[in-house]
């Protein structure tokens, strides 16, 4: 059990020192459009914000076209997401991460508000692994003063691909598959390894 | 204390991914308040979209977007400024932790009252609507044809009847706890039962429950019948 933990140990310290490169650009950027969010927080600097809006405005739009919403609305919804942005600046915690998941939460939210009210439907994918997450047995008891770690740097790349796809993308399992030219079987087993291992990870480990 | 009972690596999933909307998006945030351990795991999903999203190729904006974007914060009232801080501005208005409060929102207008009775333990006020003695309940209209939601109260020691589900049933406990023969359920846990679990809670002390299901629950004992047409 201790090889085990330690094989663990060393599998997601390699992980994370090949990463360490793309971590490195990604966080200069990432501090860059925090100090931007930092300056609309506290002087209300216009010229930040719009570095802000140049940079992820056309990807938030890119955002809610990709996720069946027509072009008009989209552009609409962006404009929503940034006076949030303006208005929330304030909220977002530079200790806790990334900007561009901060942005994300807030068009995610914006499109599930739009969907409420004009009544439509979200679109689920098709969820093979949904008995899966409910069926008796999922819940779990955690570990009471567990401490804080990440889970996601121990899943498989390749099932972490796959979620993304699926979850994030709302790709078809079909598309997944071409996008990733695997096949559709594939596709599905892979997450079903995810969602199970995601369950057992937050649970405190392989 | 913290919570015993949580939604699943997909329900997270889902839920982080805006795949989950209207009455059990609303039970998920909650859960989340008074859970940090699912609150942690659903900011590190969440980390999968951020990335997503940056690596997005942009689609180009009007023209005069950005104009348009700045008349609009400015005709529009301002709801915060960099004068206050987080914490002196109600926590609920984070925009990454709910939906806009803008416009006929209807499954946020429950938010508020869910909050009172699980955060602050008061449920004072509210219109319940008794079916027995011991069990009461409002229902929580929702704009979304596949889901059904009630604020649900038991009085300790109320049995409910053995019953089954049609389809799925999420339970969040808001204050109070009930137990089955699988556990006891406590404030803030978060309960699935599908229609393969056939249970019969009963509450171990006073306790509202926030119930959302897919279908309407049926009961499968002797008096399943008659039980089916009364509490439905």
């Amino acid at each position: 059990m201790a090889n085990v933990v330690a094989i663990n140990q060393y599998k997601l310290k390699r992980k994370r020192l090949e990463q360490t490169t793309v971590d490195q650009d990604r966080r200069v950027q990432n501090q860059k459009w925090i100090e931007c969010l930092v300056k609309v927080a506290k002087t209300q600097d216009q010229s930040a914000f719009q570095s802000l809006f140049n940079h992820f405005g056309p990807k938030v739009k890119s955002f809610y076209v990709a996720h069946h919403l027509s072009p008009q609305i989209a552009e609409e919804l962006v404009q929503e997401t940034f006076i949030s942005v303006w208005r929330y600046a304030n909220y977002f915690e530079s200790n806790k991460g990334q900007v561009s998941t901060w942005i994300y939460t807030i068009a995610r939210n914006k499109k599930l508000d739009y969907f409420r009210k004009t009544n439509r439907q979200i679109n689920t994918t098709e969820l093979i692994s949904d008995d899966i997450a409910v069926e008796p047995g999922e819940q779990y008891t955690t570990r009471i003063g567990e401490e804080l770690t990440f889970f996601l740097p121990q899943l498989p790349d390749e099932q972490y691909e796959v979620i993304k796809k699926v979850y994030f993308e709302q790709l078809s399992h079909q598309k997944a598959a071409d996008t990733l030219n695997i096949t559709l079987g594939t596709v599905k087993g892979r997450i079903r390894s995810a969602v199970n291992n995601l369950n057992k990870l937050m649970r405190g480990g392989l | 204390m913290s919570c015993q009972y949580h939604p699943g690596a997909e329900t997270l999933l889902k839920y982080a991914s805006g795949a989950i909307g209207g009455l059990h998006n609303v039970m998920l945030k909650l859960h989340c308040d008074v859970c940090p351990s699912c609150a942690n795991h659903v900011a590190e999903l969440e980390g999968i979209g951020g990335q997503y999203l940056n690596k997005l190729e942009g689609l180009p904006l009007a023209e005069n977007a950005f104009e348009q974007l700045m008349s609009r914060i400015e005709s529009e009232p301002q709801l915060s400024t960099s004068a206050g801080t987080a914490a002196e501005i109600n926590n609920s208005n984070d925009p990454t932790k709910r939906t806009s409060d803008t416009d006929a929102p209807v499954a946020n207008d429950y938010l508020h009252i869910l909050e009172q009775i699980l955060l602050k333990g008061t449920s004072k006020g509210l219109n319940w609507h008794w079916r027995t003695k011991r069990f009461a309940e409002i229902p929580l209209p929702t704009n979304d044809d596949s889901f059904d939601g009630k604020l649900i109260y038991f009085k300790k020691g109320m049995k409910v009847p053995q019953h089954t589900h049609r389809d799925k049933e999420y339970t969040l406990v808001l204050s109070g706890a009930f137990s089955d023969d699988k556990g006891t359920y406590r404030r803030g846990d978060y309960v699935s039962n599908s229609r393969l679990d056939e249970h019969a809670p009963i509450a171990e002390s006073d306790c509202i429950c926030f119930a959302v299901t897919t279908e309407p629950l049926k009961f499968t004992g002797t008096f399943g019948p008659v039980l089916n047409w009364f509490f439905n």
